[in-house]
């Protein structure tokens, strides 16, 4: 059975500066043919489609040229020498099956991006014949195709998803195998203490238990911690995975907008003197630090009568809840009282969260002033705002002192920085990305949790061992090695054995 | 082929026959004893042929039977139906359960063998079964004929009967090749070797040529004995002496069926085994004569096991250790031999001689039988089926040291499978397999069969991947069945064997069921054992599963819970383990029921590997030599990755879809026909 010819816009939606477009399938070479022109060289004249100049390319090369749309242009206005009205200017690539990544033919036309104009492209081709892939479609059949395994695919997934560089680097990680062999140490480890035990079992004149247990215990404490440090890298997994969620709050007219704006360096968000212009909440994307952010910008936080704002107001304290790190903007023409009980709420909502704590609108203070505002933050201001803000985890000290008119959104991106420097995998170790390999990871930690917990209740030999072999399946389904052949090996390598 | 050496008649050109028998089997050690017993008793026409009948069951290594791994096999064998585990009761010297500390998963019962008694039970029990005839003869030849073109079987070959070194022909329709070291038997010691089979017995030189013609793979494998000595020349006063279990088990479970209880558990007096050691003068005679290895000298070109390395190939690879385990073993009751564990050797004799004196209890000891090695040729196993049948040859199964194994138990496992299947396949039935989460014996020949061995295969419970549910106290739980079905458990035994089932389970049940609160007077009991007091009501099955309360305690606590009480020991024993251990148990159950799946995922016989897209050459050449039955079986290939898998399976969602969509279109093809 043959498979149609798919196509689709490659890269993620709203971003970059090239878009691809991806076409797979028996047809994708003729049909891309069909629509394709290129310059000659020194001259102002076009191949045009009797040129055949896709059908003709090499596989992995690029070709420069132009998209045309062929109903507007007929076979006998190819004959008179007419140029076509081009779409966009581009770079086709072409892989033949079944060196590509579906296994099957595919074109790539690198377009200039634009929604507008790659969704036109996309029109001329599912005119010519090409019908629209279903989500994954492509990945599935490469994996159909047998051009990847489970591992890859899941890989792949992510990477299809990877918005920004950190999140390419995790997902090539994952599929050149650092995170494999960094797993495969830890399973090596594993296997070790695994074949300590089996020889006591297997050979009972190899009688040393106590011994035994002693180092049993001791290595998998060690190979323990070292899986709770890889686990705990999944979350910076899911920021690099899904983005940083960062949302901006504060009471209305703090220059919330302006902020987002600046931050996102164009207007997206509309910017007015009128308290409560920001009714809905806002979502953009940007990229710090190679990592991918999600900016929101929310409605300033009041009590509101006008029952949209009120939904705004709801949307906003959500999504402040929901966040990664809140920036917290203040007024200092505000109502102080009011805006450190919205902190204090926002704050109690999760223990953990990170707080960048900015005044903005500073420009308009005097310096007195400014010094005068500054003690609200301290104790020795005698009122209860130095409480909320150690609760918040927020050390007056560290108080950003803006005015996003003048440049101040840069000090509110290197605090973010500084915290994806943090928690982010900034170190250029090795993170779990995949979902699956999570689960595999938290499943050998358990085992090795119940195995030691056998062994301090002293429980016979092949309990623990029996934790300790989930453990070293779990890894070895990472990794893809035949456990009881590493152990099997491993017990007569290490041990003195037999009659 | 080799030339055929078989009597022909002169006019017919026929070769003469001098019987007909459904099951023939080639050699009469662990294997083909089981194979010849299990095909008898099933019904079918058997001989077994040996080269010598006082070889018969010979125990040319280690005088012992069971042992880690290996007594969970020897009671599988006897839940089967198969023989073994009685001759070891009836002949038993000394029997100790091993790892009774390390968990019931590892339970291991073993047996010290009177080996000469053990042969002439095992004899006599070949001789007193009907339908069985017990021949002295070396089969040179099994003779096959074409197998007819495209028949259901695919292969070239059909076996038809097999001649003897004199050249008598027997015409037969299975046969059965348990040729242990025999074929092409070379023995070695230090600089000298010869020809010869295992405990100077002859070899069988031809027979390999004739499985080579056949077809099969002759790989090269080695093994090796240690020395024995004269136990009236040991001083046992400078070793440690290891006494058996009392009182005796045996390896049946059957206790009605244990009429055969001779040996120990019969009554018989236990002999106590010995413990010494070797030291820096041992070590030091040897490193000085390793020159006169034939393993360093090249004179050995099999591969030996590891898992039974020589002393010299322990003292070389471990070299910071400075003593080495060595017990003492007698080989029976009358007999003053005794068989030195951990002494293997290869090395000279007079080298031999000095080493054993070097250590303390043996400085006087009269050498009996010197130390040897011995070479022999043995198949591919992954030239067979999982049924041990030949995928090359019709009618020809092997079990035993051909495949790859090594030790008593594994042979008597394999050969009692390759008898019952032969029976099986005469009566035109599904082939007995058993798979990894079923039995050791199941682990065993997957292994084999699948993933082949470059070394003689021991069995080992680190092999099995749920080895808390194949234990020694519930292969009857296991097998017993299967064993009633083919034939090879008498309607009694299994009526017993159901009783035996229900007990467990009432009682089990029971200790569920019953509860016990705080104001009982438990608390008491619990002190005493210094087990935390309990605060709220627990069942009796809560209070046994705490490490520190045994079964024997909880009666005390529960005294009229009947169903308990009555239990037999072996009961009692497999309900403790049931209901302690029921948290571990649940969860292997899982796995096996994820295991069961992949094994369900048959692979249609006919499938052509090299259509299968995107596998590596290396998988396409496996997958097509081995020909897995199921997904789980193709997983367990060495070389075949998962992304094969993978591969594999998409072909084969494909292929089915593909399949039905014929059948679908033919049907619509057929559909418009009509309105046509």
């Amino acid at each position: 059975m043959k498979g149609d010819t798919i196509g689709a816009i490659s890269t993620p939606p709203g971003s970059g500066g090239i878009g691809i477009i991806r076409v797979s399938g028996p047809d994708a070479i003729g049909t891309v043919d069909g629509i394709f022109a290129s310059k000659r060289k020194n001259s102002e004249t076009y191949c045009i489609r009797t040129a055949h100049e896709v059908v003709r390319m090499s596989a992995f090369t690029l070709k420069h040229g132009y998209i045309y749309d062929p109903a507007t242009f007929s076979a006998e206005k190819e004959g008179r020498g007419d140029v076509p009205e081009f779409v966009d200017e581009c770079l086709v690539s072409v892989m033949r099956a079944p060196k590509s990544y579906t296994g099957e033919d595919v074109v790539e036309i690198n377009t200039h991006g634009g929604s507008a104009v790659m969704r036109r492209v996309l029109g001329i081709l599912f005119r010519a014949g090409v019908r629209p892939a279903e989500p994954g479609e492509f990945t599935k059949r490469a994996f159909l195709n047998g051009r990847i395994d489970l591992t890859q695919a899941e890989a792949v997934a992510d990477m299809i998803q990877a918005r920004t560089e950190e999140s390419r680097r995790a997902a090539m990680d994952q599929m050149s195998g650092k995170l494999g062999a960094l797993v495969d140490h830890h399973a090596r480890m594993i296997g070790e203490t695994l074949a300590r035990l089996e020889v006591a079992i297997d050979y009972p004149e190899y009688d040393e238990d106590e011994q035994i247990i002693t180092e049993a215990l001791s290595s998998l404490k060690g190979t323990g911690e070292a899986l709770k440090e890889l686990a705990a890298t999944y979350e910076q997994g899911r920021i690099v995975r899904e983005g940083l969620r960062v949302a901006i709050a504060g009471r209305p007219n703090a220059g919330k907008s302006s902020l987002l704006n600046a931050l996102l360096g164009f207007g997206r968000a509309i910017v007015t003197d009128i308290p409560g212009t920001t009714r809905d909440t806002l979502e953009e994307g940007m990229e710090i630090s190679g990592y991918p952010v999600i900016l929101t910008d929310t409605a300033g936080l009041r009590d509101a009568d006008d029952p949209v704002e009120k939904i705004g107001v709801e949307r906003a304290m959500n999504e402040a809840a929901r966040a990664d790190v809140v920036i917290f903007l203040m007024d200092p023409a505000g109502n102080l009282d009011e805006e450190i009980a919205m902190l204090g709420k926002i704050s109690a909502s999760d223990a953990k969260k990170h707080i960048i704590l900015a005044v903005n609108k500073c420009d308009l203070l005097t310096e007195a002033e400014l010094n005068a505002y500054k003690k609200h933050f301290f104790s020795e201001d005698g009122t209860r705002n130095a409480e909320i803000l150690t609760n918040a985890g927020i050390d007056p000290g560290e108080i950003l002192y803006i005015s996003v008119k003048n440049g101040g959104a840069a000090a509110i991106s290197d605090k973010i920085r500084e915290y994806l420097e943090k928690h982010g995998a900034g170190n250029g170790g090795s993170i779990l990305t995949g979902e699956r390999h999570k689960a595999l990871i938290d499943r050998a930690i358990l085992s090795i949790d119940r195995a030691i917990l056998s062994a301090e209740e002293k429980r016979p030999l092949d309990f623990i061992a029996y934790d300790v072999w989930d453990c070293a399946n779990a890894l070895g389904e990472i990794t893809g090695r035949n456990v009881t052949d590493d152990v099997v090996d491993m017990i007569f390598s290490k041990f003195c054995l037999g009659k | 082929m080799s030339e055929t050496f078989s009597v022909v008649d002169k006019d017919t050109k026929e070769r003469r026959c001098f019987g007909e028998f459904d099951v023939a089997v080639i050699g009469a050690g662990h294997a083909g004893c089981e194979a010849a017993l299990a095909a008898a008793k099933m019904g079918f026409k058997t001989v077994v042929f040996a080269v010598t009948l006082d070889g018969i069951a010979n125990m040319a290594c280690n005088p012992s039977i069971g042992g880690t791994a290996k007594g969970q096999l020897v009671r599988e064998i006897d839940a089967l139906g198969g023989t073994m585990g009685r001759a070891a009761d009836a002949t038993a010297i000394q029997v100790r359960f091993l790892n009774r500390g390390k968990g019931p998963a590892v339970y291991s019962p073993r047996a010290q063998i009177d080996r000469r008694q053990y042969q002439i039970y095992m004899k006599h029990e070949l001789e007193k079964t009907p339908n069985l005839s017990l021949k002295q003869g070396e089969i040179v030849e099994i003779v096959t004929e074409l197998a007819p073109e495209g028949g259901e079987t695919g292969k070239k070959y059909k076996v038809c009967g097999v001649v003897t070194h004199l050249g008598a022909f027997y015409r037969c329709k299975c046969v059965v090749a348990c040729t242990g070291t025999y074929l092409k038997g070379r023995v070695i010691v230090g600089e000298t070797s010869y020809s010869s089979g295992p405990d100077g017995q002859f070899p069988a030189n031809r027979l390999s040529e004739s499985i080579k013609a056949l077809g099969h793979t002759i790989i090269r494998l080695k093994t090796g004995t240690p020395p024995r000595v004269n136990g009236l020349t040991v001083d046992y006063s400078k070793t440690e002496v290891q006494y058996g279990d009392e009182p005796p088990f045996t390896f049946q479970f059957d206790p009605e069926e244990k009429q055969d209880v001779r040996g120990v558990a019969g009554g018989g007096a236990q002999i106590p085994c010995y413990l010494t050691h070797t030291n820096g003068r041992t070590h030091e005679i040897i490193k000085q004569n390793l020159h006169r290895s034939p393993l360093f000298n090249g004179m050995i070109e099999g591969v030996g096991p590891r898992y039974c390395p020589s002393i010299e190939d322990k003292i070389m690879r471990f070299a910071d250790k400075d003593r080495h385990q060595i017990f003492l073993e007698p080989l029976g009751r009358e007999t003053e031999e005794i068989y030195l564990q951990g002494l293997s050797s290869s090395l000279p004799e007079d080298v031999q001689l000095d080493f054993v004196h070097s250590i303390a209890g043996l400085e006087n000891a009269s050498v009996m039988r010197p130390a040897y090695a011995i070479e022999y040729d043995a198949i591919d196993a992954r030239e067979l089926e999982l049924s041990l049948e030949s995928k090359l040859a019709d009618g020809l199964f092997c079990a035993g040291q051909i495949n790859g194994s090594s030790g008593y138990e594994e042979a008597a496992g394999q050969g009692l499978i390759a008898g019952i299947n032969a029976a099986l396949k005469l009566r035109g039935e599904e082939p007995l397999v058993l798979d990894r989460s079923e039995a050791y014996i199941g682990v065993l020949i997957d292994d084999l069969v699948t993933r082949g061995t470059k070394e003689p295969y021991r069995m080992m419970t680190s092999r099995a991947e749920y080895r808390l549910i194949l234990r020694q106290d519930n292969a009857d739980a296991r097998l017993t069945e299967k064993g009633h079905r083919i034939g090879l458990i008498s309607d009694e035994r299994y009526e017993r064997f159901l009783l035996r089932k229900k007990h467990v389970e009432d009682a089990v049940k029971k200790l569920e069921t019953t509860f016990i609160g705080p104001a009982s007077g438990v608390n008491s009991l619990l002190a005493d054992i210094g087990s935390a007091e309990l605060h709220a009501g627990a069942s009796a099955a809560d209070l046994l599963r705490r490490p520190e309360i045994t079964l024997n305690e909880l009666k005390k606590m529960f005294p009229d819970m009947a169903e308990v009480n009555e239990l037999t020991p072996v009961e009692a024993e497999q309900v403790e383990i049931v209901v302690k251990y029921s948290g571990y148990i649940q969860r292997e159950l899982l796995q096996v029921e994820q295991f069961r799946k992949r094994e369900r995922q048959r692979i249609p016989a006919e499938i052509d590997y090299l259509k299968v897209p995107s596998i590596s050459n290396e998988a396409r050449e496996k997958l097509g030599k081995i020909r897995p039955a199921s997904i789980g079986q193709a997983m367990r290939i060495t070389g075949v990755s998962p992304a094969d898998i993978a591969a594999l399976m998409i072909y084969l969602k494909k292929y089915s879809s593909e399949a039905e969509n014929c059948a679908s279109e033919a049907q619509k093809d057929a559909g418009e026909g009509e309105v046509c």
